[in-house]
């Protein structure tokens, strides 16, 4: 058989029929998940927009007001307060949970620690856990009368620790949110890791590397893709944080406000307030702000790589 | 040839470079293991926790020591309990079948459609590939705050209020899945490969299935194991869409009896909330132990390199 | 080599796959099928009731033994607020409310104005009215109308433990005034221990006290006017009496029944609670030490020898206009609210609601009622007494708004970094606005 292109040809013009006709078969592939995708995914989202464009209220129906409701979510001081917390959040909790995943992800590939398949099965459980599950769960631990971890606390010489206090109710969430997802993002750079060529590694300490020069000039570097994807996936998460801190607000109302995270403002202002017009349009600013810090995000990492 | 050695404990991996070149002494392999060892018993804290005190009564569990059984030993009652329609609040058994159902059939959905769609951006370049991949990409950025009560119009226009189809259906869209499927095939089935089947003159589809299909199954199995756990702990969507208390999956049934304890003041179901939530943990974490396996060898090798 | 590997996990996967459809199956149809009570003769007329009180698929069930022309199926979806955006949300879709459901008093009047509920004299409720407590029946009407059938109601009384009292040489206070002294006398002798928490977050609680206290902040008869007013003389005197105990730590500033109140409660850190009639039984399965020490007595009053009850929450139970069976889901609602078939279920335990049903509020068994937290005294005896003559409110039409933000609006005050009346008037300034978005007519003021 004559020798194949190993990459596909650079001029897209002088692709024969047969091709296109081919990559159209392509097409077909697609379609099934396309059609689902358009059905429950993108028709809600189009008709969420639709109703940005229109206010409900109680005396009076229905009427179109245009821009007007995103003039509102524009200027509402409560939505851009959210808007600040969660990106506070995040930008405490990924870079903490991603260096600690990362961290443990590098000893179980370098095998520098024993009972690695071990601690690496124990370190995934918390995926198992429903956030509802969780959020009860930490109820329970962090309770402030009669919580083990507030007694924990006593112990250790600060009696009457309130978890659930404004001052301490973000840097408690950052705790549960680690928790949950500190495994799952291990697992991906260690399965990350471990494609990394061997060779390579040899080289770098056959070369007089040590551990830590081998883990952040060799191995890191080759595994960017994975932290970048995860760092993609971690910033929409923190965005758009909602289950956690609205099952902790049925335990503890004072801790969490009705504005707490952007999405727990809209669910408030379109379920509980009826305002559906208004809390389309805030949604609709809230994915704007999400592309918009995710895309810098991800330029920031792009242009670190090239530096 | 030899068959490949499993990939047993790392210290004994012979691909692993030997520790003393890193000049690394003991002393920081047990430190290190130290390190491993807290972080895992802070994970299994609450684990513990809740395995511990779905043994107690109500009283017990706000008053007793948390990491310790009190009695009464009440396990046996409170898991008999979840067989039980408790003050008419709603049978946990049957939001854990349909739990059950509605993960199963919709993560395989999911996994199934993803494979598809993964495949098919990543071996065919139609007009319009990159665009159609990255909107759907895009759509992960839109929270579903935003999508619930549209969603819910959508359905009581095409009779979907209350149908599990509601819930299956939506829970097989997942990007994620078509975005890993995507990147795992274009880095694991060898474009050379294809091309020369589709030379030999073999069709799309068998080529999929015979050629393309099996060297995907790492792939596929870490998407099938996401999108069930997806569905499975998925709350807001069946929240929105069901009204019926029979069709609960177990995060909204579980949701509703922890509201009413605080709301309606009913602490009475602290302990099947407690015991509930162990239930419902157990058969994902039996299924990764499971799947365990998949994952030795980084067998997810080129998911996540360039 | 491979290759086998590659049979192998093939066939290992085929059988696994086969286990997988096998179950989904399996589930499937388990799932699909609706497991309801099967009724033999399908001619009876399907009825979806939603409720969150426990227990009350006991009446659901003698309902339809002794009805069997009527199947009423019940649906817990959530206690409160859940439910009811559930119920907004199908009813502006249009499909997909549930016949008859569970409503508090103060979520009726913004259903009443969408015109979601139905005007029941229809179908002849005028003629249980005489059974019922006047204020409830009042709640429930509208005009001319009648829009629910009323349940349960929440009588409120002083709930105190007396061992601890005893201990503390604490007089069970009859005002408000000896309320405060005491409160503030016992701070200063025991700084652990309150003679009451006071959780501001908690709307119908405050509302309850404030309608008790002649300072109702709202005015509404239906339609688009409505005032706000919860700046007055008069609410501004009962923030500043609640926040000389909050700043002078007489008072625990923990949210209301919650794990940690009850914990306090039954420690001896709480010695007494301002609660109504249904708490305590839903308090009892958290007590240990101090079970059957609690007793009740009457709310104190504003003014000596006056004789003003409060009243907090309590539910009705309206039709909605989406029923396909209006008839028969009045008559169901009638039943369950208006028979002593029904409350001879509904009033023990789990459900132990609180009648507005006069015959069983005056029969000699029911003053005699008694629950374990409360010993062998008859609390009923007092929480009766105050079930005819709870004040009469009006309820403006939008309460979920109101208690999704009471929360918010009053954690600072919970959390001591605001005042009770500066926390009244940011809250009074989120309610204006919000009402105005909505398009209706608000004035301040003039509401005592």
């Amino acid at each position: 058989m004559s020798t194949l292109a190993i990459r596909r040809p650079a001029v897209r013009s002088r692709r024969s029929s047969w091709a296109q006709r081919r990559d159209r078969r392509g097409l077909w592939f697609v379609v099934p998940f396309t059609l689902l995708f358009l059905a429950f995914l993108a028709a809600p989202l189009g008709y969420a927009a639709y109703e940005s464009l229109f206010r409900d209220q109680l005396i009076g129906g229905r009427s179109y007001v245009g821009l007007a409701n995103y003039h509102a979510a524009l200027h509402d001081g409560t939505f851009w307060s959210g808007v600040w917390h969660v990106a506070l959040f995040g930008a405490i909790q990924i870079p903490l949970m991603l260096a600690i995943a990362f961290f443990f992800a590098a000893i179980f590939d370098l095998g520098v620690a024993r009972f690695g398949p071990f601690w690496r099965a124990i370190f995934f459980l918390p995926f198992a856990v429903p956030a509802v599950v969780a959020s009860v769960m930490w109820n329970f631990l962090l309770e402030p009368s009669f919580g083990p971890f507030t007694h924990f606390a006593g112990f250790l010489g600060f009696p009457n620790t309130d978890f659930f206090s404004p001052g301490l109710i973000w840097p408690t969430i950052v705790v549960i949110v680690i928790w949950e997802w500190t495994g799952y993002n291990m697992i991906i750079l260690y399965t990350a890791l471990r494609s990394v060529p061997r060779s390579v590694v040899e080289a770098a300490v056959l070369d007089g590397a040590s551990l830590f020069k081998v883990i952040t000039r060799v191995k890191l570097p080759m595994v960017r893709p994975a932290i970048v994807m995860l760092v993609f996936l971690n910033v929409i998460g923190a965005l758009q944080l909602f289950v956690e801190p609205q099952i902790l607000g049925d335990f503890y109302p004072t801790a969490i406000s009705n504005h707490f995270t952007p999405t727990i403002y809209i669910y408030n202002q379109g379920i509980a307030g009826q305002e559906y017009g208004i809390a389309s349009a805030t949604a609709v600013m809230l994915a704007i702000v999400i592309i918009f810090i995710s895309a810098s995000v991800l330029l920031l990492t792009r242009w670190r790589r090239h530096a | 040839m030899k068959r490949p050695r499993p990939d047993r404990s790392a210290r004994y991996d012979e691909e692993v470079v030997p520790l003393r070149l890193y000049g690394l002494g003991r002393g920081t392999v047990v430190g290190l293991t130290a390190l491993c060892a807290l972080f895992a018993i802070f994970t299994l804290i609450p684990i513990v926790w809740i395995a511990i005190n779905s043994t107690k009564t109500q009283a017990n569990l706000l008053g007793s020591f948390g990491f310790w059984f009190a009695s009464p030993f009440r396990f046996f009652h409170n898991f008999g309990m979840l067989f039980q329609n408790v003050d008419g609040e709603g049978i946990y058994f049957r939001w854990f079948l349909n739990t059950a159902l509605y993960a199963i059939a919709g993560g395989v959905g999911a996994t199934l459609f993803a494979t598809l769609a993964g495949y098919g951006f990543a071996r065919f370049h139609f007009r319009g590939s990159t665009a159609l991949f990255y909107f759907v990409i895009a759509a992960l950025l839109v929270p579903v705050t935003a999508i619930a009560y549209p969603l819910y119009l959508v359905y009581s226009r095409i009779g979907l209020i209350n149908s599990i189809w509601g819930m299956i259906l939506p829970s097989m869209v997942a990007p994620v899945g078509v975005y890993l499927m995507k990147t795992f095939i274009e880095a694991s089935v060898p474009r050379e490969l294809i091309d020369a089947a589709r030379v030999d003159g073999a069709g799309e589809i068998k080529i999929f299935y015979r050629l393309a299909l099996p060297l995907m199954k790492p792939g596929l199995m870490t998407v099938l194991l996401i999108s069930i756990v997806a569905v499975w702990n998925n709350y807001f969507l069946p929240f929105i869409i069901f009204s019926q208390n029979r069709i609960f999956p177990l995060t909204v049934g579980i949701g509703v009896w922890a509201t009413r304890a605080q709301n309606a003041g009913d602490e009475r179901v602290f302990p099947l909330i407690v015991m509930g939530g162990l239930v419902t943990i157990i058969p994902l974490m039996l299924i990764f132990l499971v799947i365990q396996k998949y994952w030795k060898s980084g067998m997810l090798v080129g998911a996540v390199v360039e | 080599m491979r290759r086998m590997t590659d049979r192998h996990s093939r066939l290992r996967d085929r059988i696994a796959l086969g286990v997988v459809a096998v179950t989904a199956v399996a589930l499937f149809t388990v799932g699909s099928t609706a497991a309801q009570p099967s009724r033999a003769g399908a001619a009876c007329t399907k009825i979806t009731f939603w409720a969150w009180v426990p227990g009350i698929d006991r009446a659901v069930k003698a309902f339809n033994q002794s009805h069997p022309s009527i199947c009423v199926t019940l649906s817990d979806v959530g206690a409160g607020s859940p439910e009811y955006t559930k119920l907004t949300q199908a009813l502006k879709a249009g499909s997909g409310a549930p016949d008859v459901a569970e409503v508090e008093y103060d979520e009726l009047p913004s259903f009443e104005l969408t015109k979601d509920v139905l005007d029941l004299t229809q179908y002849g409720v005028n003629s249980v009215k005489g059974t019922f407590v006047p204020w409830a029946w009042k709640q429930v009407s509208l005009g001319s109308g009648v829009y629910a059938l009323p349940g349960d109601a929440g009588p409120m009384a002083f709930y105190y433990n007396s061992k601890a009292l005893d201990q503390y040489k604490v007089k069970v206070p009859t005002t408000w005034a000896e309320f405060s002294s005491e409160a503030l006398a016992l701070h200063k002798a025991h700084p652990g221990v309150y003679l009451s928490n006071f959780s501001p977050t908690d709307l119908q609680l405050l509302m309850a006290l404030m309608a008790q206290a002649g300072a109702w902040p709202f005015q509404y008869t239906g339609g688009s006017k409505v005032t706000i007013d919860w700046t007055g003389p008069k609410q501004t005197a009962f923030a500043n009496f609640w926040q000389k105990l909050i700043d002078a730590h007489a008072v625990n500033p923990t949210t209301d029944v919650s794990t940690t109140q009850f914990a306090n409660m039954d420690r001896g850190v709480d010695i007494g609670w301002t609660s109504s009639a249904w708490w305590p039984s839903y308090f009892a399965p958290d007590v240990k030490k101090t079970m059957g020490d609690w007793r009740a007595s009457a709310l104190p009053q504003w003014k000596a020898g006056e004789d003003i009850a409060a009243n907090w929450g309590g539910s009705a139970y309206p039709v909605f206009k989406q029923s396909q069976h209006p008839k028969e889901a009045t008559e169901f609602a009638t039943w369950l609210n208006a028979t002593m078939d029904s409350w001879n279920i509904t009033k023990t335990a789990p459900s132990l609601l609180f009648p507005t049903f006069k015959p069983l509020l005056d029969s000699p068994s029911f003053k005699n009622f008694t629950v374990s937290v409360s010993g062998s005294s008859h609390p009923y005896e007092i929480f009766g007494a105050a079930a005819s003559k709870a004040p009469i409110v009006e309820w403006p039409p939008f309460m979920t708004e109101a208690l999704a933000d009471a929360p918010t609006a009053f954690a600072p005050v919970q959390n001591g970094k605001e005042t009770l009346a500066a926390a009244f008037k940011k809250f009074q300034d989120t309610l204006v606005s919000y009402a105005k978005s909505q398009g209706f007519d608000v004035s301040t003021g003039g509401t005592s």
